[in-house]
């Protein structure tokens, strides 16, 4: 041997102490380890060019040390137990990450890490004794003897043979066999030199993507299809285009119109459905590939394996024109891991083939080919071949029995030939993920079609109830058995539904529903405690959530007894939530208002008298037309938000009514006004991303929103999502219980999230991984963008946001990378001064890296913009006189008690739908200013809440149960009536009515206010909007709800071809809306257009930090950084005065960080008091790692008058707005705590 | 908050409240289901699903019946998550009636 020692006699050192120092060196590292020969003396000499003495000299010192040893006649070696004190640990020299990304150096398209396994290497899990997978072929079968002599004898010509290079395009007796003998067994005519031999399939399609595919080639393929072609065309920068497949294979009419240099094709048995492709279609493929001047690769899987019918001729074999490159392989016949295959090219292409493939890997290893020759030449194969025929055709059959026998339901394709067929279950029965989980407990491997090497499965209708088995390496007890335990695993009143042939090409289908018998079945397990003479209603919840469950009232002798959800609805399918559990109880609550009611106490006592209706009118009558006559209609300001979200009873009730009164204009910005104008400034009104389709994604992001708490019934989809591959993010300062089943939790500081998005687009524009194509056709202010997107490099975010940087990176290149990704936005991102902006930057994502193309890519935050209704109908702005003013509802406080100088002060206050002294910011202020005694208060409500303590007239209101009306969702797309199931308690009226007596006792003699309820639905939707086809007002009557016009999930991509819902029509990375200034959106504010807030939007998104968490001084004196997320058992304050739900709450509990604690002599368990300088609230603390050090939570929600102190939350929050729409900035509050 | 799988699992595990869970949150060993009280929403939809009622919502649950609080907790961290119905164990229908149900 030769060791790495060199010696320079310009050293002051001598040669030998040189070499000493060296040898030494090279054990110590271990690099010459205990017990290795060094070379012998002579031979060292000669190396290094010295005299044999100096090496003998070196030794001998070396041996003395203790670090060699000398064996006579043997040689010297490395002493096995060196000495004490050099015993050094190894230290391998620490290799420095590069800086840089790995995907600039990389020459790949894009890196397929995070799409999963691209290849057929699939090891069956431990637990699995049967498995269906595709690809294997059957140990038993193979022909071990024969293989075994004839590699031996093949071993004796070895010598000549390895001992040089082979032709490239492998052995020529190989090929001429390939060519004289099984070309003829296909009808195909080509000669020996056409023939290249190739590692399998695999390295056949690389070599056809060689020598087509470059940056943005088209290639057409077969969709579905091998994600390893697919994968391949794209690594070469190729795009792939897909085009369905029907029941004869290709569909050669929709083939593009573009040139493409390739079209995919697996005719003998179409990976992945099976499907033959006859000879018609065949010709119609050959002559369309003619025209259009593109090479054929025809990938002739299965071909050896045909049950029924005889082998159709190859396209090679009918092709006149030269233009199929037919490739076959020895994978199913021997075994894939032979890796053996072959080529046919035309004759014009074998030279830059086989250039090609010289280049590539210079030629197969020769012992296999020579082999496979010896195999072929004796006949071996031929009978080979045959007796498998046989065996397989036995399997399949077996097979087929069994599946008629125990799955008769389930539609089979590709059974006639080839070793997989593929099995689909009918629309209502569970998804193949569901199948292949319920499988495993069985030991039995399954494969959903989404996860068997497939890729553009999403073309076949029904894919996600498609399975793709394997079959022939299985014996026919092994087939048997499993098909028996599968049966077992899902049993028959699960899987009904009615025979569905595989509709290849079909159009689109209805969403998923229950079984009619697992429908029944729950049902009568809900209604087993009631009689049967139980009317059933339709109806859906009225509460302010983006999930809007259809609703079943079950009514018993006119007493509402149980609300339960409806299992036919995709979304509720037939769950609530905790917060609705005890809804029908809810509607007979003691402490209901059931009449008008007058203060009979000081103001804030809660002591009230019962009045009649006319009375409580009279009254109402009187003051205002007081108050009208001294200081104007703008000195009676309404106070309303989402205690109720219909259409008629909800956010715009009584807008008509006060316009018509010509009273202050409020601004209802609570929740989700920002992330309005953040949405519609960037993409426009558009409902976005369907939350159904999340289900179809492969990356999602939720940013901002505790799903299982808020949005419970689309984490399903989320579920389905993840069950086939998806990685779910969750970006949330807190750890929440929907972070903790995420596969990553991002912890952000509150208010940073546009840094954290700018970051993002900052690292996906500096590693290229910016769709250029979608942002130069369907985006605007790219530029703008990009130079801003360089202001946030990950140093500088982290330092913002508080994420490390290589999280920074690695969620923007797996987001960018792995499509469809998608964000679930969450109206928490605008809760603090940024949170506009930050808005419309998240917003901007998708469009950058093209998520928008795909089914299940996009964002959405509230896809209520697709409704087609009549705003101007119910609100009526055309009544607002020109320069009313607008006061925004968070500012209540400084509204009423002056310190917003207002002229005319305001002189009367109507609250409905809402709750403000316990949800609005500055909790201590409004509480002064509803003490005023010339306020003159009126409170519409359901109880007396701290709101309504203060009211001097109280009107009481209807349940949903009780009442009319079309709701409005923010998280759907399905139009829902509620239909009214028992009659109104004592004298409570629904919202609308309650305005129609209003406007008769203030004389508005206007048609508005003489319409019903059902005239006042009716009107208020454009019923012939294309998006409301078949869905009539008598229909929703009939079914409760119905699904807008807007697609499917599974087909619904409204996006990808641009099509923003902006001026432009384009995604407004550069807003056109920003030189107007900021605005709230109409819906807001009554439907007025006027007096918007006009202040300054950057025409791209900016970071905005934190005001009160930026650094100021105020964090001296308040530390601790408060957020106030919704809690789980209410819905803001409803059903927080229900003890039931109170007990599934608990009690007012701050979680603060063991850190904050322990400085503080905070125990788990202490009651502490939170404050700053706007007021206070007493908690019991709560220690957990799942806030942050600085940050703590509690919820909003709880009754302030039932906590403590008397008061909650919203005494410390901020009456300030984020940078759009007025929104609040709840989440910007520094407090500090201590025990009390 | 959460909800408790107690005895009249053993010996059926229907699974039709793993249908209805849309969080999936239940467990299952050999012979019957747990609850992982960490993910449980409270949602209650498991409760009408199981055909020999046996799930319970915690503060509904009796002083005797306490134990299956901790016997929940501690076995969902034992035994694997499941999501889809498995068939009923032998015997699950002969053990509903011995329950009354």
């Amino acid at each position: 041997m030769q060791l790495p020692i060199s010696i320079d006699a310009g050293q002051p050192a001598t040669l030998q102490s040189q070499i000493i120092g060296q040898l030494r060196a090279l054990i110590l590292e271990k690099r010459l380890p205990p017990g290795t020969a060094v070379p012998a003396t002579r031979d060292l000499a000669h190396q290094l060019g010295v005299s044999r003495n100096t090496i003998t000299a070196a030794y001998e010192s070396l041996i003395d040390e203790g670090y060699l040893r000398t064996e006579k006649t043997v040689g010297t070696f490395v002493s096995e137990s060196l000495p004490d004190d050099a015993i050094r640990p190894a230290s391998p020299t620490e290799i420095e990450p590069r800086s840089g990304s790995l995907y600039r150096a990389l020459n790949l398209a894009l890196p397929y890490g995070s799409r999963g396994p691209s290849g057929l290497h699939r090891p069956t899990p431990r637990q699995i004794d049967i498995d269906f997978v595709f690809g294997r072929t059957a140990p038993r079968s193979f022909p071990e003897k024969i293989w075994r002599r004839i590699v031996t004898d093949c071993l004796g010509g070895a010598a000549e043979r390895i001992t040089e290079y082979g032709d490239p395009a492998g052995l020529p007796g190989l090929r001429q066999l390939i060519a004289s003998s099984l070309g003829p067994a296909r009808s195909m005519v080509f000669s020996p030199d056409q023939v290249l031999m190739v590692a399998g399939f695999q390295q056949g399609i690389n070599l056809a993507a060689h020598l087509f595919v470059g940056t943005n080639t088209g290639v057409v393929m077969e969709a579905p299809t091998y994600r390893g072609a697919a994968f391949l065309f794209e690594s070469y920068g190729g795009r792939v285009i897909p085009v369905p497949v029907d029941r004869h294979g290709i569909d050669v009419s929709r083939m593009p119109t573009e040139r493409v240099k390739l079209v995919y094709v697996t005719p003998s048995h179409q990976f992945p459905t099976g499907t033959t492709m006859p000879l018609q279609r065949r010709l119609e493929l050959l002559e369309w590939a003619a025209q259009a001047g593109a090479y054929i690769l025809e990938v002739d899987y299965d071909a050896d394996f045909r049950y029924d019918g005889s082998p159709l001729p190859s396209l090679q074999s009918l092709d006149r024109n030269g233009c199929v490159i037919y490739l076959n392989s020895f994978s199913r016949s021997i075994g894939p891991g032979m890796r053996i295959g072959y080529a046919v090219v035309p004759r014009d292409l074998i030279q830059p083939a086989v250039t090609i493939k010289s280049l590539m890997d210079n030629g197969l290893p020769w012992l296999e080919q020579a082999s496979l020759m010896q195999f072929l030449r004796e006949g071996s194969h031929e009978h080979h071949l045959k007796r498998l025929r046989q065996t397989y055709s036995l399997r399949r059959d077996t097979l087929l029995g069994a599946l008629r026998e125990h799955l008769p339901e389930a539609a089979i394709s590709g059974a006639d030939a080839g070793t997989h067929l593929c099995l689909q279950f009918p629309d209502d029965a569970p998804t193949a993920y569901e199948w292949r989980a319920a499988a495993a407990v069985m030991g039995v491997g399954l494969h959903p079609l989404a996860d068997s090497a497939c890729w553009l499965y999403e073309h076949l209708p029904g894919f996600d109830r498609t399975i793709l088995m394997g079959y022939t390496h299985l014996d026919e007890g092994q087939i048997r058995d499993g098909v028996a335990r599968l049966a077992l695993a899902v049993p028959a009143e699960n899987r009904t539904g009615t025979m569905t042939f595989m509709r290849l090409g079909a159009s689109s289908r209805k969403p998923a529903l229950l079984s009619s018998a697992r429908r029944q079945r729950q049902q009568e397990n809900r209604m087993s405690a009631h009689s049967s003479a139980t009317r059933i209603v339709r109806g859906a919840c009225p509460q302010d959530c983006p999930d809007t469950c259809a609703f079943l009232y079950h009514v018993e002798d006119d007493k509402l007894v149980e609300v339960t959800g409806d299992p036919d609805h995709p979304m509720t399918r037939g769950g609530l939530c905790v917060k609705l559990k005890n809804f029908a109880e809810h509607h007979y609550n003691p402490d209901r208002l059931m009449h008008p009611m007058k203060r009979v106490g000081p103001k804030g006592s809660g002591q009230f008298q019962r009045i009649s209706w006319d009375e409580a009118l009279q009254t109402i009558k009187e003051r205002w037309s007081e108050i009208i006559a001294e200081h104007g209609s703008q000195a009676i300001m309404p106070h309303a938000y989402l205690g109720h979200q219909g259409t008629i009873n909800g956010l715009t009730a009584g807008d008509s009514f006060f316009n018509r009164l010509g009273s202050t204009v409020a601004e209802k910005t609570y929740c989700e006004s920002g992330s309005s104008t953040a949405w519609i400034m960037t993409v426009g009104p558009t409902g976005g991303l369907d939350l159904e389709s999340l289900a179809y994604s492969k990356y999602i992001i939720v940013w901002g929103m505790n799903m299982l708490n808020t949005n419970l019934h689309a984490w399903k989809f989320v579920l389905d999502a993840k069950a086939r591959g998806a990685k779910i993010v969750v970006i949330d300062p807190v750890r929440t219980r929907t972070a903790k089943q995420a596969d990553w939790h991002i912890r952000i500081r509150p208010g940073t999230d546009g840094a954290l998005a700018l970051g993002l687009m900052n690292v996906i524009i500096a590693e290229g991984l910016v769709d250029q194509d979608y942002v130069d056709n369907f985006t605007l202010g790219y530029e703008a963008l990009k130079a801003r997107a360089a202001e946030f490099p990950p140093e500088r975010v982290a330092e913002l946001t508080g994420i490390a940087v290589a999280d920074i990176l690695t969620l923007a290149r797996e987001y960018a990378t792995t499509q469809p990704s998608a964000i679930r936005q969450g109206v928490a991102v605008e809760r603090s001064p940024g949170g506009g902006d930050a808005i419309r930057a998240i917003t901007c994502l998708p469009a950058l890296v093209g998520a928008w193309r795909h089914v299940g890519g996009g964002t959405v935050e509230m896809p209520i913009w697709e409704f087609p209704t009549d705003f101007a109908f119910l609100c009526r702005p055309d009544w607002i006189k020109p320069g009313t003013r607008v006061v925004n509802e968070l500012d209540l406080g400084a509204a009423l008690t002056g310190q917003m100088k207002l002229d005319p002060p305001i002189q009367s206050l109507f609250v409905y739908n809402s709750n403000p002294v316990s949800q609005a910011p500055d909790a201590s202020t409004i509480v002064e200013g509803l003490k005023r005694e010339d306020l003159f208060t009126v409170v519409s409500e359901l109880f007396i809440t701290d709101t309504a303590k203060y009211a001097d007239l109280l009107l009481p209101a209807t349940m949903q149960a009780e009442q009319l009306d079309l709701m409005v969702t923010w998280g759907h797309l399905y139009l829902m009536l509620n239909q009214p199931a028992i009659e109104a308690p004592g004298e409570c009226v629904p919202n609308a009515e309650l305005f129609r007596r209003l406007a008769k006792t203030m004389g508005f003699e206007d048609e508005q206010f003489r319409m019903s309820d059902e005239e006042l639905l009716r009107r208020a939707y454009d019923w012939n909007d294309p998006r409301l086809k078949d869905i009539t007002y008598d229909k929703l009557k009939e079914v409760g709800y119905l699904r807008l016009n807007v697609g499917l999930p599974h087909e619904r991509a409204p996006h990808a071809q641009g099509n923003f819902k902006t001026p432009s029509g384009k995604c407004e990375f550069a807003a056109s809306a920003a030189a107007g200034g900021n605005f709230v959106v109409s819906v807001w504010r009554s439907g007025y257009e006027g007096m918007q807030p006009g202040t300054p939007v950057d025409a791209v998104p900016n970071y905005i930090p934190p005001h009160e968490t930026g650094g100021t001084d105020l964090a001296q004196r308040f530390p601790l950084n408060l957020v106030s997320p919704k809690p789980h058992a209410f819905l803001n304050t409803q059903y927080a005065n229900e003890t039931t739900q109170q007990r599934r709450q608990g009690e007012q509990i701050i979680v603060i960080h063991p850190i904050d604690a322990a400085p503080r002599q905070i125990e788990n368990g202490s009651y502490v008091r939170v404050y700053n300088d706007r007021g206070g609230f007493e908690a019991r603390a709560e220690i957990s790692e799942d806030v942050a050090e600085g940050l703590m939570m509690t919820n909003v929600g709880h009754w302030p008058g039932l906590n403590r102190s008397g008061t909650a939350v919203n005494s410390t929050t901020a009456p300030r707005h984020c940078n759009l729409g007025q929104a609040g900035v709840f989440s910007d509050n520094l407090v500090d705590v201590q025990r009390v | 908050m959460t909800h408790v799988v107690t005895d009249n699992c053993r010996g059926c595990r229907y699974t039709d409240c793993v249908a209805s869970c849309p969080v999936a949150c239940f467990h299952a060993n050999e012979v019957r289901v747990y609850i992982d009280p960490e993910l449980c929403i409270d949602c209650s939809a498991c409760i009408p699903a199981c055909p020999v009622h046996a799930i319970v919502e915690e503060f509904d649950l009796p002083e005797d019946q306490q134990h299956w609080i901790g016997i929940n907790a501690e076995a969902a961290g034992r035994y694997p998550v499941i999501r889809a119905k498995l068939p009923p164990l032998d015997g699950a229908d002969d053990r509903r009636q011995a329950l009354g149900y």
